[in-house]
């Protein structure tokens, strides 16, 4: 059964109450957290949220198309250590 | 010379090959292209055939008629010169190419150097010389391949624990 529509999304209020005070200072720092099932908002967009993967924080910095998502999403908890090839993978700024 | 593919297994009995690829770049497999294996002794192959199969892609050979040969290099890896690298549209960078670059502050601090990239699912990451992992978006790093030098925008230092 999905989350009731009466509680709003779930997102920690220490987590959004800094999120909101930063916002109101216009500051932007990272926050380290382990609320990997916090859903991202709207405010949250710009900023950057170092999330917990099991053993150590991944900057995730925040974009409009993460709305709505969990934060765990974006920080995976098992890595792919690749081939150790010269390879022609690439990577985008994005 | 660059990997560009692996062989991870023979596919039906004409010498078919199929690679796991190591390139962001399907176009740059358009035949005929010709490939080092890089097997004991290295084999120079030239491929004729090239489709997507899932995942991996099959390929045909003009060197490898049957499926013995073909089972014959699996685990080798498909290499090209350097020289052969694809040109990549701007934004896009080779991870070779931003390893050992400095990495400066806003300020002009001296940060360290970028240790590997790691890949990400939002954005990748800058791994540091100092064990710091920057995001690799706009809003948070210049990079400057002619001089060498990726600019940190933001403050690394500034992290808030949120603990609950």
């Amino acid at each position: 059964m999905g989350r009731s529509t009466k509680k709003g999304p779930y997102v920690p209020e220490s987590l959004m109450a800094k999120i909101t005070l930063m916002n109101r200072q216009s500051e932007k720092r990272i926050i380290k957290t382990w609320a990997r099932a916090a859903v991202i908002m709207p405010e949250m967009v710009g900023h950057t949220l170092a999330v917990h993967d099991g053993r150590k924080h991944v900057p995730v910095f925040l974009t409009e198309e993460m709305v709505g998502h969990r934060l765990g999403e974006f920080a995976p908890t098992r890595t792919f250590k690749g081939h150790g090839a010269h390879t022609e993978r690439s990577s985008a700024l994005k | 010379m660059i990997t560009i593919a692996r062989v991870v297994g023979a596919h039906g009995l004409k010498g078919e090959l199929t690679l796991a690829l190591e390139s962001d770049m399907v176009a740059r497999f358009t035949p005929p292209l010709a490939v080092t294996v890089g097997s004991e002794p290295p084999m120079a192959l030239t491929i004729t055939a090239f489709r997507l199969y899932g995942r991996f892609a099959l390929v045909s050979t003009a060197q490898i008629h049957d499926r013995t040969e073909a089972e014959a290099l699996i685990g080798c890896r498909l290499m090209v010169p350097d020289s052969d690298r694809w040109p990549l549209p701007a934004g896009r960078y080779y991870a070779d190419d931003l390893v050992g670059l400095a990495v400066v502050a806003a300020d002009g601090r001296t940060l360290g150097q970028v240790r590997r990239v790691l890949p990400g699912v939002a954005n990748d990451l800058l791994e540091l010389s100092s064990g710091q992992l920057v995001p690799m978006v706009r809003a948070w790093v210049e990079i400057d391949l002619a001089t060498r030098l990726v600019t940190v925008l933001q403050a690394l230092e500034s992290v808030t624990d949120h603990a609950h």
